[in-house]
């Protein structure tokens, strides 16, 4: 039970990270925002 | 690339000569192929740096190298090989398991084919064109691994860039980009070898692919620079190291690690911190294993002695030649003038520990604060990387744990550039690629992410192939300055020496560049001093090409006494002094 939690968190912890990314490196950076 | 695949073949043989025949220590036969290509060729480059040393840095003399060394090494190769072509069909057989692991060597090898087109286009790199290539010119023209004294470059540990001479002197620059090229074939063939040695084959692919598709990796790979290069050999002497620990702190291993260790000290200064990180991970199994004192004392004593070897020799020159064998940083600790300093906070956030805590975030998110997005490392290591602190039982992971966690906080408090992490790169895609084979469909999304940027970052690679460019037509578009410098080329004799105002891409220019402010600080002149003129001609200078801007703020032409003024580009102007 411990380790789904855990995976269930990683989960969340990869989708958050990807959303970011986007967010702030991927989309200014083909906006030629950060050069 | 045909040069380069010759240099590769003589490396790895000799390498395993170096190596020695006996398999002890080795857990398979892909670490000895790596441990041997990567002594073979440093061992081959610090060799024409000798003989480029003692002034034969000529095309007739290195052929003749070349070409003796390939075929003594084709005979050894056969010698050795006949009748053990089925252990290699073998070994090649063994490479995978399963179609997963064929799917991710053809995605590997995609990805190689991109850099490999990429590698065929003339260089255009900034630091490449400003001295990478720019320095192995002049050897080439002048047949010589000279110095320099107004490139402030000239003394750098330039192993590397003995291929890329090679490359210049053979008329094939781009050739360079294959011997870059080459550094990231070995460091896969290392981080395959460790994957396989600690799990399996899958880990060995799943470490592979994570390290040849992380962006600033693949940006980088088939560019004439020199931090994949720092990578390949660090990552080799700290694998060398990992050896001689796990076979009970064997000599010979520390023999290798130092001669690796030796090279990568030649290619960069700071490979001593990735020499500080390894050694203490030494240090620490030393004591843990309780391995007597004399014996770790002579491990550190041989790894020291045959670091100084293969590496001191470019320290002692730049001390002999300047006085600051890291010349030019840090020379007001040398008590030299025309300190050149690095500025180490210029890359980065502060050092802090909450700046620590978010470190591993703000790289991945804001890299354009790390050195430039180009050399990016990608989602995959900031998402993989809580699943590095979970406990595991395996204690082989340690030593890479320690290497890689010390030498992170060194990067962390010296310098906080991404290029710079590189070295522990295939040891996290290693440790990552562990834990995330129960995590494959979250890994594979965030590789293909990679692959499209590389495959977005080839775009001027592939318009150049599928357009047939002209290698001048396609300088003149990428590279601002490559017509300026045609021009230049046209009006100046190539035996001339040129003095350069505000321009540093040098590498088309046929002229010897003197850089205005390393002449300005050895001469301790200036463009408005009344003996500046007659110090150029002293020199033997009767060229200078200098922006308008300069020309202007100065009251060149009224200062200068000239044959001839002409404008070169819309920004510069070249006098032809008298």
């Amino acid at each position: 039970m411990k380790t789904n939690w855990l995976s269930v968190l990683f989960y969340l912890w990869a989708i958050s990270c990807v959303v970011s990314y986007i967010v702030f490196f991927v989309i200014p950076k083909f906006q030629g925002r950060l050069g | 690339m045909i040069l380069s695949l010759v240099v590769f073949f003589i490396s790895i043989v000799i390498g395993r000569l170096l190596i020695g025949s006996s398999a002890a220590g080795y857990h398979n036969r892909y670490e000895r192929f790596f441990i041997a290509f990567a002594l073979g060729y440093g061992f081959f480059a610090y060799f024409f740096y000798i003989i480029g040393l003692l002034g034969v840095f000529q095309r007739d003399v290195l052929t003749a190298v070349l070409c003796g060394a390939g075929f003594v090494s084709l005979g050894m190769f056969w010698l050795v090989m006949n009748g053990k072509w089925r252990a290699l069909a073998d070994a090649v057989k063994q490479l995978f398991h399963s179609k997963e692991e064929m799917v991710l060597f053809l995605w590997i090898g995609g990805i190689f084919l991109l850099l490999i087109f990429g590698a065929f286009i003339p260089p255009t790199a900034h630091d490449a064109l400003c001295y990478h290539l720019n320095i192995p010119k002049r050897w080439a023209q002048d047949g010589a691994i000279g110095y320099y004294p107004y490139l402030v470059n000239s003394l750098f540990p330039f192993l590397i860039q003995i291929y890329y001479g090679l490359a210049i002197l053979f008329q094939v620059d781009y050739a360079a980009h294959f011997f870059h090229l080459l550094c990231a074939v070995g460091t896969i063939m290392g981080v395959f070898a460790l994957g396989k040695r600690i799990e399996n084959s899958l880990v060995g692919w799943l470490a592979a692919l994570i390290l040849i598709s992380t962006p600033g990796i693949f940006n980088q790979a088939n560019l004439p620079l020199n931090d994949i290069a720092l990578m390949f050999f660090s990552f080799a002497m700290a694998y060398a190291v990992y050896l001689g620990i796990e076979s009970g702190f064997s000599y010979r291993f520390f023999v290798i690690a130092g001669m690796l260790g030796g090279f990568a000290l030649g290619i960069k200064h700071f490979a001593a911190l990735h020499m500080l990180a390894v050694g203490s991970a030494a240090f620490f199994f030393a004591i843990q294993k309780k391995v007597p004192l004399p014996r770790v004392l002579k491990c550190a004593g041989l790894f020291i002695f045959f670091v100084f070897l293969f590496g001191g020799l470019w320290y002692i020159r730049s001390w002999v030649i300047e006085g600051n064998p890291i010349y030019p940083y840090f020379s007001n600790v040398f008590q030299q003038s025309g300190d050149v300093g690095y500025d180490f906070e210029k890359q980065g956030y502060g050092k802090g520990l909450i700046d620590f805590l978010l470190l591993s975030w703000r790289v991945t998110m804001e890299p354009q604060n790390f050195g430039g997005t180009w050399s990016q490392i990608g989602l995959v290591y900031l998402v993989f990387l809580p699943l590095l602190f979970v406990k595991s039982s395996r204690s082989q992971f340690s030593f890479w744990g320690i290497v890689a966690s010390t030498y992170f906080l060194c990067w962390f408090f010296v310098v906080q550039n991404l290029r710079f992490l590189y070295f522990i790169l295939p040891i996290l895609a290693v440790l990552i690629a562990l834990k995330a084979q129960v995590f494959r469909w979250v890994l594979y999304p965030l590789l293909i992410l990679n692959t499209v940027f590389s495959i977005y970052h080839s775009k001027e690679a592939i318009l150049y192939w599928v357009t047939q460019e002209k290698m001048g037509s396609y300088l003149n578009r990428v590279d601002s300055s490559y017509g300026m410098i045609q021009e230049v080329n046209r009006l100046v004799p190539v035996g001339e020496k040129i003095f350069v105002s505000n321009f540093v891409r040098l590498y088309y220019l046929n002229a010897e560049p003197i850089r205005a402010n390393e002449f300005f600080n050895r001469h301790k002149v200036h463009w408005d001093d009344p003996f500046f003129q007659e110090e150029l001609m002293r020199q033997g200078i009767h060229w200078i090409i200098v922006s308008e801007n300069e020309a202007g703020k100065y009251n060149l032409n009224n200062h200068l006494k000239f044959k001839q003024a002409q404008s070169i580009g819309q920004e510069f102007i070249l006098y032809h002094i008298e």
